[in-house]
């Protein structure tokens, strides 16, 4: 299995509570990859044993010394540490020993590796301008730069204080490492759009074709024209979802890029309705017609 | 043989939140049906008439139309007919949904609920004989996930003198679903034979798994492309 699949699964399980198979699984990942920081993050805080924490945890420093959030769960582990030693000479004999951790080589070698190495820069091209954001870097990998996207993702983990940013923006870059390694190749945004816009209008054709007895011409129906309504819906839907720069953000919202969250919210709901309302209508002629229907006699 | 249960994780989301309601709403609707039917035959017979897809009334433009056409995916035979159904949605349902997500699933289902009876009012249109089952969706959903897993395995019950339950590739699992429904189904065809299973229906939902690409998430589709796990 595959180190992204192997860390996927590793993070679900972790997710889900089962810790002794998440760690089974990152401990397999860090095997494979040792300067997998992802990895090392979830093991700091699923580790049994608090010395092996805290290993984990010198570790995604030894690989990213810029990472805060890391650095203060160590300052947090030590102190802990640190008030445990304590208990233990008051309360045990001196010559206990500490039995050494799993993970303390894998540690050591990377230690050296990194300390020869240069600080990790993010340049970013083309985007100098731009606030750095969580938006920023979504857009980025909608338009294929992954590499740049996961460079934001750098930047703003550095700069975020919130724990429930900082994991979704873990989650994100190992996401989009797991695509630059699988070689997930870029779909556009364009692309995405049109393929999603036919969801809803193939249902409402089905419904319709069932509705006339599938004879359009015969059995014509007044019906169709909620079609376009629900071929419109369905494209804002679309458009609410995928991220891409449209005209209509700029002519309706009065915004540049792809959208706020508001205007996409208002382009969702709306698209909705459009959608609902000729399934309505549809509902309301089925219901008329079953009101109307004489019962069959029973063949049997 | 009876598939149980697909051992892989979901990728994109933690609790297929469709497939569950869907399955809760099939039970549900059994519910009502045993309710109705242990009123009176006659009572259970009308609401065959008008919430089962009857090729006749649909070519003849009564009955319900488009609703009856969705309320038919929800009423079954029996208790046996749900069970199997069932366990169906679950197995096949839950990945197609983590690649779909939520809503999108809920459309392909209906979708390929109605692609199913489309082709079986085509087919038998001199029949009066009410359709129902979702039988029809979830061919439609084994078609996508053998499209969108062609490597998967299915944890599976076989019951051949003892019980077995190895974990076999999808591919012969669905292939032996549709396979069975093909002589059947030609038979109805050509001699005009009787059937208590709605083979046509089957296969009219699992030739619509090939819409399943336009329901994709944009990340399970890009993976798609890419030839790599969905």
């Amino acid at each position: 299995m595959e180190t992204q699949e192997l860390l996927h699964q590793g993070i679900v399980a972790a997710r889900a509570g089962r810790k002794p198979e998440a760690r089974e699984l990152l401990m397999k990942v860090v095997d494979l990859d040792p300067r997998n920081e992802i990895a090392w993050s979830w093991l700091s805080g699923i580790m049994e044993d608090l010395e092996d924490r805290i290993v984990a945890c010198e570790n995604v420093l030894t690989i990213n010394p810029n990472n805060e959030k890391a650095r203060a769960y160590l300052t947090m582990l030590l102190q802990k540490r640190g008030e445990q030693n304590k208990a233990d000479v008051e309360n045990k004999p001196p010559t206990l020993e500490t039995e050494p951790t799993k993970v303390q080589a894998p540690v050591q070698e990377m230690s050296k590796k990194q300390s020869n190495q240069k600080e990790i820069e993010t340049p970013i091209q083309g985007i100098a301008n731009k606030p750095l954001s969580l938006a920023l870097a979504e857009q980025l990998e909608d338009e294929g730069k992954i590499e740049d996207a996961i460079s934001t993702y750098e930047l703003l983990a550095k700069q975020t204080k919130d724990k429930t940013t900082f994991d979704h923006i873990y989650k994100q870059i190992g996401r989009l490492e797991g695509l630059k390694t699988e070689k997930i190749q870029h779909v556009a945004p364009a692309t995405s759009l049109l393929r999603m816009s036919f969801t809803w209008t193939l249902v409402y054709v089905g419904f319709m074709l069932i509705q006339i007895g599938l004879h359009p011409i015969a059995n014509f129906s007044l019906l169709w024209l909620g079609l376009p309504f629900v071929g419109l819906g369905n494209f804002l839907l679309a458009l609410s979802e995928v991220r891409i720069e449209h005209v209509i953000w700029q002519k309706v919202f009065l915004e540049d890029g792809t959208g706020s969250g508001f205007a996409r919210v208002v382009i969702a709901v709306t698209g909705w309705v459009l959608i609902v309302l000729p399934f309505g209508l549809l509902l309301f002629n089925s219901l008329a017609r079953l009101r109307d229907f004489q019962i069959p006699p029973e063949p049997f | 043989m009876f598939p149980l249960n697909d051992t892989e994780p979901n990728r994109y989301s933690f609790l297929p939140i469709m497939t569950v309601t869907l399955i809760a709403v099939n039970c549900f609707v059994f519910l009502l049906e045993l309710f109705s039917m242990s009123q009176s035959y006659s009572g259970f017979w009308a609401v065959l008439m008008k919430y089962a897809v009857t090729p006749k009334l649909i070519l003849s433009v009564q009955g319900g139309g488009a609703l009856s056409n969705v309320t038919a995916m929800f009423l079954h035979g029996g208790f046996l007919h749900l069970f199997g159904n069932m366990l169906a949605l679950w197995v096949f349902g839950r990945r197609v949904e983590d690649a779909c997500g939520s809503v999108r699933f809920l459309a392909f289902y209906l979708l390929a609920g109605t692609m199913a009876h489309v082709l079986f009012v085509m087919v038998q249109h001199n029949s009066n004989i009410p359709g129902i089952g979702a039988s029809g969706a979830i061919f439609g959903l084994m078609g996508a996930y053998l499209l969108l897993y062609p490597g998967g395995q299915i944890r599976t019950l076989i019951i051949w003198f003892i019980p077995l339950w190895p974990r076999i590739r999808a591919i012969w699992i669905v292939l032996y679903f549709v396979g069975i429904q093909i002589v059947p189904a030609f038979r109805i065809l050509t001699e005009d034979a009787d059937y208590s299973v709605n083979h046509w229906a089957h296969l009219g939902g699992f030739f619509s798994a090939v819409f399943i690409l336009l329901f994709l998430r944009p990340e399970a589709y890009a993976r798609y492309l890419s030839d790599t796990l969905v």
